[in-house]
C-alpha cells in the first residue's frame, strides 16, 4: 500500500499550500474543528498567493464555511471578484449529461485563473457526500477517473472524515491511497 | 393549570456537540429526559443496550461513519416502535430521493426551527408511542 504521511495540521496547511499544480491529493482528517483548521488556513493562503479557490464543504452549510473563514479573509471581497467559490457537496457531486459538476467546475475555474491573470485553481473537496448517499462503489470509480497527475492548473485536495474513510473496505482504502498522488491523515 | 410535562426520554444524535447540548438543555427545560451524543455509532451502541428506554430519536442527517439514514435504518430494525425524526441544516430535497425508499423516517426537520418547533413535533409522535414506551421503561433492567 502506498506511503501514508502522517502529519499536524500546520504541517498539513504548508504542505498542502505548497504542493504542485496538477497533484490529485488525499487528506483524512479527525474531526470537524480540524478540518475547519485546515480549510480556513489553505484559502487564506492560497487567496494571498493569488490563487483561485474551490472550497467543496459537506458537514457545514456554505453559510457556516463562511462564518468560518470570515475569521481570516474578507469572504464577500473574493466571493464577488469570483476568486473564491464555495459550494455544498450535494450540486458539486451532482452529475450533468453523465458528468459530476465537479469536474465541470475544476474546467471552468482553472480557465477563470487563467484569464484573471492568476497563478491556478486550488480546490479542497469533502467527499462526505458519497457516503451519504451510500455510493462508495461510486466514489471509488470516480477517483480512480480522476488522474493522480491532472495535467491541468489545478491542486486538487480530496478530503475524507476519518470516521467515513473507515467505513471503507479495506480494498476500498487501498485503491484510493494507492491513487492519489499524496496522502496526509491527521 | 400548568401543562403536564411530557413523560419521554429522547436520544439526540449531532456531531456537532454544541447542537446537540443546545437542543438537550432546550428539550430538559421543557420537562423531556434528554440524552445527547455527537459520535453516532456510540450513540447506536447506547441505543442498542437501551432501546426500550426512548421514544423518539432526533438525529442529524449529515454525520460521519454512521449517518443519519444508517442509523435511522439500525434504530428500526432494533426497535421498530421507535420514532425517528431527521434534522438538517441543508436542504432535504430529491437528492435523498435514493436513500429514502429504504429508511423509515418518521419526519424531518430543519436545524434552524426553533426549540419550541421542535418540542411539538416530538409531541406529535411521543402521542403515538408514549403508553407503549412508558409500560417498557418500566421493564427495564
Amino acid at each position: 500500500m502506498a506511503a501514508i504521511e502522517k502529519m499536524k495540521v500546520e504541517n498539513a496547511v504548508e504542505w498542502l499550500s505548497h504542493s504542485k499544480y496538477g497533484e490529485h491529493n488525499m487528506l483524512v482528517y479527525s474531526s470537524l474543528d480540524e478540518f475547519r483548521e485546515i480549510y480556513s488556513d489553505y484559502c487564506r493562503i492560497a487567496l494571498q498567493n493569488n490563487e483561485v479557490v474551490l472550497l467543496i464543504s459537506h458537514y457545514e452549510t456554505i453559510n457556516a464555511v463562511r462564518e468560518a473563514l470570515s475569521r481570516e479573509i474578507n469572504v464577500s471581497k473574493y466571493e464577488v471578484e469570483g476568486t473564491l467559490v464555495i459550494v455544498d457537496t450535494e450540486k458539486a457531486f451532482q452529475k450533468s449529461d453523465d458528468v459530476y459538476n465537479i469536474l465541470l467546475m475544476i474546467n471552468l475555474l482553472t480557465k477563470r485563473a487563467e484569464s484573471m491573470q492568476k497563478h491556478g485553481l486550488s480546490m479542497i473537496a469533502d467527499a462526505g457526500s458519497f457516503f451519504l448517499h451510500e455510493k462508495l462503489e461510486e466514489l471509488v470509480k470516480h477517483e480512480l477517473s480522476v488522474p493522480p497527475e491532472l495535467g491541468i492548473r489545478c491542486k486538487a485536495i480530496c478530503c475524507y472524515h476519518k470516521g467515513d474513510f473507515g467505513s471503507l473496505s479495506e480494498q476500498q482504502k487501498k485503491e484510493l491511497l494507492d491513487h492519489h498522488n499524496r496522502r496526509i491523515v491527521l | 393549570m400548568a401543562d403536564p410535562k411530557p413523560q419521554a426520554r429522547i436520544l439526540i444524535v449531532d456531531d456537532e456537540k454544541d447542537i446537540a447540548d443546545v437542543i438537550k438543555r432546550g428539550l430538559e427545560n421543557d420537562g423531556f429526559e434528554a440524552v445527547a451524543y455527537s459520535d453516532s455509532s456510540q450513540a447506536l451502541e447506547h441505543f442498542r443496550q437501551n432501546s426500550k428506554a426512548y421514544c423518539v430519536v432526533l438525529s442529524d442527517v449529515r454525520m460521519p461513519r454512521v449517518t443519519g439514514f444508517q442509523l435511522t435504518r439500525e434504530i428500526k430494525k432494533i426497535n421498530p416502535q421507535v420514532k425517528v425524526v431527521l434534522m438538517s441544516a441543508f436542504e432535504i430535497g430529491k437528492e435523498f430521493s435514493d436513500v429514502l425508499p429504504s429508511t423509515q423516517v418518521d419526519d424531518f426537520i430543519t436545524k434552524s426551527t426553533k426549540i419550541i418547533n421542535i418540542k411539538n413535533v416530538l409531541l406529535k409522535h411521543i402521542g403515538e408511542t408514549k403508553l407503549l414506551n412508558g409500560s417498557n421503561r418500566e421493564n427495564e433492567s
